[in-house]
């Protein structure tokens, strides 16, 4: 194992080629999908954490519990959609990075609205209430609120990243493990793995720790709001 | 609230960029992971990629899962090794225009010391049935592959129906296998190019080879454009045909990994002696 962990940081360090391309891949669809996943879920969760409508309990319960949902049955449902006997199989998406996208979006959109529904509501109901007497529609209210909970909203997206980063299943069942096109850092260990070959995937494995650490980092750094 | 909206927006914009922008056509081919872990494939398609202008993407599963995913139009042409499934598949409809283009074999593989006593046999039938009967393990892929399939009917030819604590079905790809079998001293039934090229990892070696029952023929079928007016037929016979022709099967003949070739092709007067012999 010695052996293989020095031939893993010799691989990072002359930037093997599969590694660089390996890496690129995970962190171009990490971060498109976390994108997509807080854009949908920062706002569904803000409603979830000030409207006052019937089923919102529901609702909350229902986020909470696909917090839970397995890579898997993520990828084999959305295979179920997208493969060209699925209801969306004339788009043609299967074995692309859109795929991967599309899965690992749905797969970590209950982190982000259901933790950034508890970031919100940990905000004490008088803010909204001053932004409401001091002229602030719905909407501006809504972003006020939003704007003050940005450090556990940031988290959320943050842990949501985390999450999609290190999958392995919705990018191995959508994305089809091709080559310089949808093969991610994790794809790339399972594939390794089972090849016994363990120094590649011992070494994309430190390179995703650290990329994961990066963007904790720059997360963090970005909310500006260390306190 | 600018400030965020801008951030928000600049990331957007980001996602545009992340996705690789539409090119050469892509041409999608269902395999086994014989023929992408060996490296052959790696070695063989950027040939072709050139001629064509197209980029092959090789989805390398198990020739159970590649057969399903061309049934279902997900991929344009599969490259299997199971000589019955394809058949059948191809008389339901499902694939057009089978090529056996190229060959390995499959050996067993044990421990060295071989406490079953297989080694040098020529009956891989026999020795399957010996390893359970001498109370040895055996390791199963277990997972719909061609090995496995082939492991299937090499046990209905013996007339025998594996069970017991010495049989194991691991259910993973043939990579993974051969470490447990090596890990656990037991038995496994291998495609020769994945034992060839793990066997510098491994301490098994090969007790049973030469059998016409191991002799492993790998295929090429376009999906039915019939059923599936979608996939890429032309193009996916412009692969066949490039396979089947003198510069990729002389590609196959010379594909080697630690000096000893892997493959055999069918298609061409010379190269190789068939594997087995």
């Amino acid at each position: 194992m010695g052996q293989a962990l020095w031939t893993a940081l010799g691989l990072i360090a002359t930037a093997d080629a599969d590694v660089v391309t390996a890496v690129s891949a995970s962190l171009r669809f990490a971060l498109a999908s976390t994108v997509l996943a807080s854009l949908l879920g920062v706002p569904l969760g803000a409603l979830l954490a000030t409207g006052r409508f019937r089923g919102r309990q529901a609702l909350i319960a229902v986020s909470n519990t696909l917090l839970a949902l397995p890579t898997v049955v993520v990828g084999l449902t959305v295979y179920a959609l997208i493969s060209r006997q699925g209801p969306a199989g004339g788009l043609g998406l299967l074995f692309t990075p859109y795929a991967i996208i599309l899965g690992q979006t749905v797969l970590i959109l209950p982190i982000t609205v259901a933790l950034s529904r508890a970031a919100v509501a940990a905000v004490p109901p008088v803010f909204a209430d001053t932004a409401r007497t001091l002229g602030a529609g719905p909407g501006r209210t809504a972003w006020a609120v939003v704007r003050e909970a940005r450090e556990g909203v940031l988290a959320a997206c943050g842990t949501a990243f985390g999450r999609v980063i290190g999958e392995v299943g919705v990018s191995m069942m959508l994305g089809g493990n091709i080559a310089g096109y949808t093969r991610t850092m994790t794809t790339v260990i399972a594939l390794e793995t089972s090849k016994g070959a363990f120094e590649l995937a011992l070494a994309l494995g430190i390179v995703l720790l650290v990329a994961a650490f990066g963007v904790n980092l720059a997360v963090r750094a970005w909310g500006g709001g260390q306190r | 609230m600018g400030r965020f909206v801008v951030r928000f927006g600049w990331l957007l914009v980001s996602i545009g960029v992340v996705v690789p922008a539409g090119g050469a056509e892509r041409l999608k081919l269902a395999t086994t992971t014989s023929t992408e872990n060996s490296g052959l494939l790696a070695e063989v398609l950027p040939h072709f990629e050139a001629t064509c202008g197209c980029v092959v993407d090789v989805i390398a599963v198990g020739t159970g899962q590649a057969l399903a995913l061309g049934e279902r139009g997900d991929v344009d042409l599969v490259m299997v090794h199971a000589p019955d499934l394809e058949q059948a598949w191809v008389a339901a409809r499902h694939g057009v225009d089978r090529r056996t283009f190229m060959q390995n074999d499959f050996v067993i593989l044990g421990p060295a010391e071989d406490p079953a006593g297989v080694a040098g046999g020529k009956d891989g039938a026999a020795a399957l049935t010996r390893i359970l009967e001498r109370g040895a393990t055996f390791v199963s892929r277990g997972d719909q592959s061609g090995t496995h399939h082939r492991e299937r009917a090499l046990w209905a030819a013996a007339g025998v129906e594996p069970a017991g604590d010495g049989y194991l079905e691991a259910g993973q790809g043939m990579g993974a296998v051969l470490v447990i079998a090596d890990e656990k001293r037991a038995y496994t039934l291998s495609d020769r190019g994945t034992w060839l090229a793990r066997r510098a990892q491994l301490e098994l070696a090969v007790l049973v080879e030469g059998d016409p029952a191991l002799d492993n023929p790998y295929s090429v079928i376009a999906v039915n454009p019939e059923h599936h007016p979608h996939v890429k037929a032309g193009l996916a016979r412009q692969l066949m045909d490039w396979l089947c022709g003198a510069d990729a099967q002389a590609r196959i003949g010379a594909f080697r990994i630690g000096g000893e070739p892997l493959f055999t092709p069918l298609l061409t007067g010379g190269g190789e002696a068939p594997a087995g012999e």
